[in-house]
């Protein structure tokens, strides 16, 4: 009894006391629809000072000198406002693109931007959302410098290549880290997660910002943190989205009827076509894209909601999203859940986030030279064949069963009766649980553990009336695999502020565990009409055709690593960031498992320096440096660096071959990066920026050591070996340029130049197939010869050699350097306008100063393949002494006129510039006010139509010159044109 | 009392960190559960055997005697398409070794490189199985040990001498002057070990020393090397060791060593008789006259897809019509020849008016299967009757008489109604090496034969026409095409290898 009394007076008077300096400051914090805003903070002289309850409302006590307090909260634009003595009333917008954000968040932590010296990148949410891409990194594209994000394939549900500042590795990997909710999940593999979910993208490009993930983090991070609830009444969402998506622009012109026609008898009537007949199918001029393309339809629904007590908080959501391929049967169906949950309790914080996803991908294969391909078949089979036979319906087959007249398979049948379906199972859960000390203010403790699920299933179906599959009357293969991934990071975190010093820091252990499964079938003899297992029959001796091939396999890797992070600020001008860590891998030589990487950065707040009190310029800047090492271990020896032998049969009998040479001395990767960075905003906030310079360089690449496979049947050892560099210069800006009650015009733009240079390797000059690896040349550069042109008196193919004079006689010798497929110029600018509740926006997206080479083209041009249709182009060919013309005789022997004319590939004749510029997206939206939705009882709507890749600017002759790689091989899948309708709606 | 408590809070933090510790060991000391560690393995007579098992499975890959679409073949095919044997058919072929069957390689080609690097793959085996094998040798498992061994010798020996009949500009045996291949008798994972090339005495000394140790060491063995009965002979006994001692001492111009070592592979191999035995043993239905066989078992593809793809009845090549055609009474193989419907069928291009035409179907499947699932038959009793029948006319004199009943025997076998020859001199060798075309063909010898003896290629019609899509028809004597180039990704890692002449 006497204690309570005893703590009870303690406790008066100590408020007592503070109301003796102190005064009151009360207010209301909703978002521009009126929604209140809870758990915002309130900020009084850089300190957090209290924060908004869940009505949004919020009462704190400031020394009576304040005269402004900042409101943050995550998803928002921080807002300073002036005390006025009453009560305030705050509205925050929402965090957008190009926007320079006060938090961000790097995976464990939050922090203030003004105080963090890594290089960041925010994505708005907002404009992953809205696109309907099946994998949510497409999306990325254009948003933020320093990342290029390139789509390889339309294909509902396929990934994009995602760099990060530029290619760091040889024979490494070079995707990024990719983390939710605290937890490694797996890259580019996303067709079964919604990015409705998301309601951050942060994107990590230096040491200091990659720094918690060093052992992973050399090739960037990318970091999403899903949708927490809100504190408040219940909210309920409903997203919906409608369209349709189209084949974009063919480049590359194929001859129709007439004109390959005419083709075929300059060459000499291969099919001996009788005058009638080459007439009659002059006329035919079928379309093969007609007859495999469509025009896609796009649907997708997601309800969410979202509530909670200041203790206890939910955000939950359901979606489903179906969207069809511009080739028929393609598509993907994708049907997701998801809640998130996070408790208070006394000193407790509890929280678990929960996901699960389904994707059904229907496909075709893509990206290659087979015949088969339908993809090809669009490209190859002659315009005066048709899929169908107009007399019986069924597939026409002039060529034998499954053939066209041409040898070419049909390809209605493989895209038709065939299929190539692969469904996946993916689950992301995590749960933290954090224990703040009550005997130490700003000391806490949090484990984080989480997992990744995915199991994947892949059916291939050949029809036994195609062309490649009749020998064993149609064929099956089924796989499935899974992969299980659990991340667990347990921390000791200290944070407190001592007048003008902020301490924070925070003591690190994590553990990545990766284990994974395959097995699969491949099944023969489909001769009752079913297509599935039902269908198959088992051989045995006596139709050993039908025997199964079955197989299977996995493997697994780990990291565990000890890491500090100690960050500090005086007078909220000046921060330092300090990282030490250190990893190990499985992946690496047994004396070299483990390694240590660290990290420094600093950044000098100038604005707030006393100097710059009255600059009437500047509004901020900021200015900062970090330097550091971060590792990669994604390795290309695999899971294991020890020599081993793998499994081989012979004659009926099991052994063993030798597998892989091993490397005991196999070591990490590592990348140091030196950024400097600047910050700014001027006229008002009206002109806000950053400028970042940075000097990434990889050493100990991870390199295949080329040895002479005479002394162990091996051609090349798992070693590191040389270094390269990339550098560049990343340029966001954002300027509000209208600004008035009723109308906004702000243009945002990010530019960036990536220069990437190989300083050392083992051997200098290595040339692979079309490209070559050279000391002081970028990755990926092309090594071709110089096209020179048709010789005009004989029609001889020539070739410019090293001393610039022409030659009819190719030599590899003759290979010169030919520019990079990594576009070093690249970036996005985005205008939006608004009007009252009207909203306009464009997305202008560039790729620069890239070639390809076209080898899609070189399968339409190359003189053997003329019983196939051919680039148009051709019918220019050289007949007669004297004709000029850029394309050479089809005939490759010696003739009276000169000497033989083999046809080359490896020359400039199939480079083309892959520059381009995209319209990546267009979005008219209209806010319903919300005087009129009270009325009909709803909390906000909005509608909008929105359009991808509508417009595409290039020389590429293709469908797409959205491609990574050095070549584009064949059987493109183009990106989508799309046009969507939108709807969202919150009650 | 904080301080205590922070203490308290530190170890506590240690020693969950040291649970967590624990796991250390699972997360990043993982051993491989699906491979066999080769830092301490094979550990016994049994894996060492396993190790032969994948030496033989070695010789399925796509460039030694497998094949891929248009490819690989490097032993089985591709010599007969580098030789006057075939065409490339301008309507089917999709071109994907136009550089090799059109004489167009250099040192960058790749599938040059592939062709260096996959013998050197079984010698690799070979070399961990004699490395390791004395180790698990005792008293009780000798003839295990010698029969494995003797494998593994003979391996060596003939991988080192494909390469040798590729990459060698001479076949010269005494020649210190020219150089051969590396001889490597050790397997080493190493980037400081760059053997040089050996001249070809000593490559030739190391051929027959293996080779001689393999007839030894498998004339004493624990049980037989192949099943006395069967379809297939899978394994090299003593006969094929002989039987490689032949075709190599054919190669050096030891006539007589090559007639010897010809009979003593014979031995218990007679001559195939029978259309059923003879095309059996393409097809897996007879054990026919085969001394040994490259073995491909269902899924394992075969070695026809360089020439004929089987599964969908593409011909990328077909015979000239100097060596078959479709009405069957020109050529050298003609209808009442049991190998002319061993080694071809009727299979027209698709296309809306088949004409007919004669594929290579040696290889098109086991049975009345058309996969392309077929053994390859590496070395059988026809070629050692021509081996012998060479060796003993180049010697001539008395040996002509047996030459010439060798030659006499084998068309007897072959060519129904056969009526007996009687020829010396020049004439009897060019019958020979006429002979050796018909029997051989698509066997993997046409562009070796003719680079040890004539060095001429002229390709008749249809080269030349626009039936074959091929651009080259001749190549002289003087041609480096003869020898293949070391290639440029080899001499860079390893400079002490010298290029071949006109590279």
């Amino acid at each position: 009894m006497r204690k309570l009394v005893s703590l009870l007076t303690v406790l008066m008077l100590f408020t007592a006391s503070a109301f003796a300096q102190n005064k009151t400051v009360t207010g209301k914090v909703t978002e521009s629809n009126g929604t209140p805003i809870s758990g915002a903070t309130i900020s009084a002289n850089g300190k957090p000072v209290g924060a908004t309850t869940t009505s949004g409302d919020f009462s704190v006590t400031l020394p009576t000198a304040t005269t402004s307090i900042t409101i943050s909260s995550l998803g928002f634009n921080d807002r300073t406002v002036t005390l006025t003595g009453s009560a305030l009333s705050i509205t925050l917008t929402s965090a957008d693109a190009g926007s320079v954000s006060e938090v961000v968040v790097t995976g464990y932590t939050s922090i203030q931007r003004k105080k963090f010296s890594g290089a960041i990148a925010n994505v708005s949410a907002q404009e992953v959302k809205k696109q309907p891409f099946g994998s949510f990194d497409q999306a990325l594209q254009g948003q933020a410098a320093g990342v290029s994000v390139v789509a390889n394939s339309g294909q509902p549900g396929a990934n994009a290549i995602v760099r990060i500042r530029g290619n760091g590795s040889i024979s490494g990997g070079n995707v990024p880290l990719y983390i939710m909710d605290g937890i490694e999940i797996s890259a580019a593999d996303f067709s079964s997660l919604n990015q409705g979910d998301f309601e951050r993208v942060e994107l990590l490009k230096d040491a200091v910002a990659t720094a918690m993930y060093g052992s992973r983090g050399a090739n960037g991070v990318i970091v999403i943190s899903t949708r927490r609830g809100r504190a408040g009444t219940l909210q309920l969402n409903y997203d919906a989205q409608v369209g349709w998506s189209t084949l974009p622009q063919d480049r590359l012109v194929m001859m129709n009827s007439d004109q390959k026609i005419t083709y075929e008898l300059q060459r000499g009537n291969p099919y001996g076509w009788t005058t009638a007949e080459a007439d009659s199918l002059r006329k035919v001029n079928f379309s093969w894209k007609d007859a495999l393309f469509q025009t896609g339809m796009t649907h997708q629904h997601m309800i969410s909601a979202s509530g909670g007590s200041a203790t206890s908080k939910f955000f939950a959501s359901l979606s489903y999203m179906d969207q069809e391929g511009i080739v028929k049967t393609t598509g993907l169906k994708r049907y997701t859940a998801r809640i998130n949950v996070d408790n208070t309790i006394k000193n407790w914080r509890f929280g678990v986030n929960l996901q699960a996803g389904f994707s059904k991908l229907k496909q075709t294969a893509e990206g290659n030279t087979t015949i088969s391909s339908p993809l090809n078949a669009i490209r190859w089979s002659n315009p005066y064949e048709r899929d169908r036979d107009p007399r019986t319906g069924d597939f026409q087959q002039f060529g034998g069963p499954g053939y066209l007249t041409s040898g070419q398979p049909n390809g209605a049948m493989e895209l038709f009766l065939d299929y190539n379906n692969s469904i996946q199972l993916k689950t992301v859960a995590t749960s933290y649980l954090e224990f703040h000390f009550p005997f130490l203010k700003g000391l806490s403790a949090r484990t984080n553990w989480g997992i990744d699920y995915t199991n994947n299933e892949t059916t291939n179906f050949n029809d036994p009336r195609t062309a490649g599959a009749q020998a064993r009357n149609g064929s099956l293969n089924r796989n499935s695999s899974w992969n299980f991934r659990y991340t667990g990071t347990t921390s000791l975190n200290y944070k407190q502020n001592f007048g003008k010093h902020e301490v924070e820091g925070g003591l690190f252990t994590e553990v990545v565990k990766n284990d994974s499964r395959n097995f699969g079938f491949t099944g023969y003899g489909f001769t009752n009409g079913f297509n599935n297992e039902a269908g198959l029959t088992a051989g045995s001796t006596a139709n050993a055709n039908y025997i199964p091939a079955i197989g299977g396999g996995g493997s697994r890797n780990g990291i565990y690593s000890y890491f500090g992070i100690f960050n500090y600020g005086y007078d909220s001008k000046y921060y330092v960031t300090l990282v030490g860590r250190r990893d190990g891998s499985s992946r690496f030589g047994v004396n070299n498992r483990f390694a240590n990487f660290g990290s420094v950065g600093f950044t000098w707040s100038v604005s707030s320096e006393k100097f710059m009190e009255n600059s009437k310029l500047f509004d901020n800047l900021s200015l900062r440096a970090s330097i550091g090492t971060t590792g990669n271990n994604i390795t290309q020896a695999g899971d294991f660096p020890i020599p081993i032998f793998g499994r081989s049969t012979y004659a009926g009998v099991s052994g063993w071959s030798p597998g892989s040479p091993g490397n005991l001395d196999y070591r990490w990767e590592t990348n140091r990066t030196i950024n400097f960075g600047l910050d700014f905003s001027i006229l008002k906030r009206r002109l806000s920026g950053s400028i970042e310079l940075y000097d990434r360089k990889t050493l100990d690449l991870f390199y295949a050591l080329p040895i002479d496979p005479s002394i162990s049947g091996f051609s090349s050892i798992p070693s590191n070996f040389g270094s390269l560099r990339n550098r560049g210069v990343e340029l966001s800006l954002r300027g509000d340029v209208i600004k008035a009650k009723d109308f906004s015009f702000s243009i945002a733009a990010n530019i960036t130049y990536n220069q990437n240079r190989i300083i050392d390797l083992p051997t200098d000059s290595v040339v692979s197939g079309l490209t070559i690896l050279k000391e002081g040349k970028a990755l990926n550069t092309l090594y071709l010869v110089p096209y020179a042109g048709v010789n005009p008196a004989n029609g001889n193919a020539q070739y410019q050699k090293k001393d610039k004079s022409t030659t009819m006689v190719y030599s590899p010798n003759d290979k010169v350097y030919q520019g990079t497929s990594d576009a070093p110029w690249f970036g996005g600018i985005t205008t939006s306008l608004a009007y009252k509740g009207f909203d306009l926006s464009a997305q202008l997206n560039f790729f620069l100063n890239r070639v390809q080479y076209n080898n899609d083209k070189n399968n339409v041009v190359n003189p053997t393949y003329f019983y196939d249709n051919m680039w148009v182009e051709l019918l220019k060919e050289w007949k007669n002494p004297g004709d000029i013309t850029n394309i050479p005789r089809p005939t490759s022997g010696a003739t009276a006129l000169g000497p033989a004319n083999p046809y080359q590939t490896q020359t400039t004749f199939f480079l083309e510039d892959g520059s381009f510029w995209r319209l990546r997206n267009v979005t008219l939206g209209y806010t319903v006010p919300a005087k009129l939705l009270s009325k009909a009882g709803l909390r906000s709507a909005r509608i909008f139509v929105q359009g991808q890749n509508w417009w595409t600017g290039t020389k590429f002759q293709g469908f797409d010159p959205e491609a990574t790689g050095t070549s584009l091989v064949g059987a493109q899948y183009p990106a989508l044109v799309q046009t969507t309708i939108g709807l969202n709606i919150g009650f | 009392m904080y301080n205590k408590i922070i203490k308290n809070t530190i170890v506590a933090f240690a020693a969950f960190t040291l649970v967590q510790g624990c796991s250390k060991k699972e997360v990043i000391e993982l051993t491989p559960e699906f491979s066999l560690d080769a830092l301490s393995n094979p550990s016994s007579m049994k894996q060492v055997e396993e190790v032969l098992t994948g030496a033989y499975g070695s010789l399925r890959a796509n460039d030694y005697f497998g094949s891929g679409s248009g490819t690989g073949a490097g032993w089985s095919l591709m010599p007969d398409i580098m030789s006057d044997n075939v065409y490339e058919v301008a309507a089917e072929t999709l071109a994907n070794s136009r550089a090799m069957a059109d004489w167009l390689y250099n040192s960058s080609t790749g599938q040059i490189f592939n062709l260096y690097a996959a013998p050197y793959n079984t010698i690799a085996h070979a070399n961990i199985i004699l490395r390791d094998i004395d180790k698990f040798t005792n008293a009780n498992n000798q003839g295990q040990a010698n029969r494995i061994k003797g494998q593994a010798f003979a391996l060596r020996a003939m991988a080192h001498f494909d390469l040798f009949r590729y990459f060698a500009p001479k076949y010269d045996r005494s020649s210190t002057a020219d150089l051969a291949m590396p001889y490597i008798k050790e397997f080493t994972v190493s980037t400081s070990v760059k053997p040089v090339r050996n001249n070809n005495k000593d490559y030739y000394d190391n051929i027959f020393a293996d080779l001689n140790q393999a007839v030894t060491l498998l004339g004493n063995v624990d049980q037989a090397v192949n099943p006395a009965s069967g379809l297939t002979r899978p394994f090299i006994d003593r006969n094929a060791a002989y039987a490689l001692l032949a075709r190599v001492n054919l190669y050096a111009g030891n006539w007589a060593d090559a007639a010897t070592a010809a009979t003593n592979a014979l031995n218990g191999r007679p001559l195939a008789t029978t259309q059923a035995a003879f095309t059996g043993m393409y097809k897996q239905t007879d054990r026919g006259e085969i001394i040994w066989n490259v073995q491909f078992e269902a899924g394992q593809s075969g070695p026809s897809f360089l020439a004929f793809f089987a599964t969908s009845n593409r011909s990328y090549f077909r015979p000239v019509p100097d060596i078959a055609t479709i009405a069957g009474n020109t050529g050298l193989i003609q209808s009442n020849d049991l190998r002319y419907q061993a080694y071809f069928t009727n299979v027209p291009a698709a296309g809306s008016n088949p004409v007919p035409n004669l594929a290579i179907t040696k290889y098109r499947g086991k049975g009345t299967l058309v996969d392309g699932n077929a053994n390859f038959i590496a070395l059988r009793s026809g070629e050692m009757f021509l081996i012998r029948a060479e060796a003993n006319a180049r010697l001539g004199g008395a040996n002509e008489v047996t030459a010439l009943a060798d030659l006499n025997a084998l068309r007897a076998a072959r060519i129904s109604g056969y009526t007996p020859v009687v020829l010396t001199g020049a004439a009897l060798i060019n019958a020979i090496a006429d002979e050796r075309r018909r029997e051989m063909f698509g066997e993997g010898h046409r562009f070796f034969d003719l680079k040890r003896t004539t060095r001429v290629i002229n390709r008749g019609a249809p080269c030349g026409t626009s039936v074959s899509s091929s651009g080259s028809c001749t190549l002289a004597a003087t041609a480096r095409e003869w020898t293949l180039p070391i290639p440029e990704n080899v001499l860079g890692s390893n400079n002490n290898l010298v290029q071949n002449p006109g590279y």
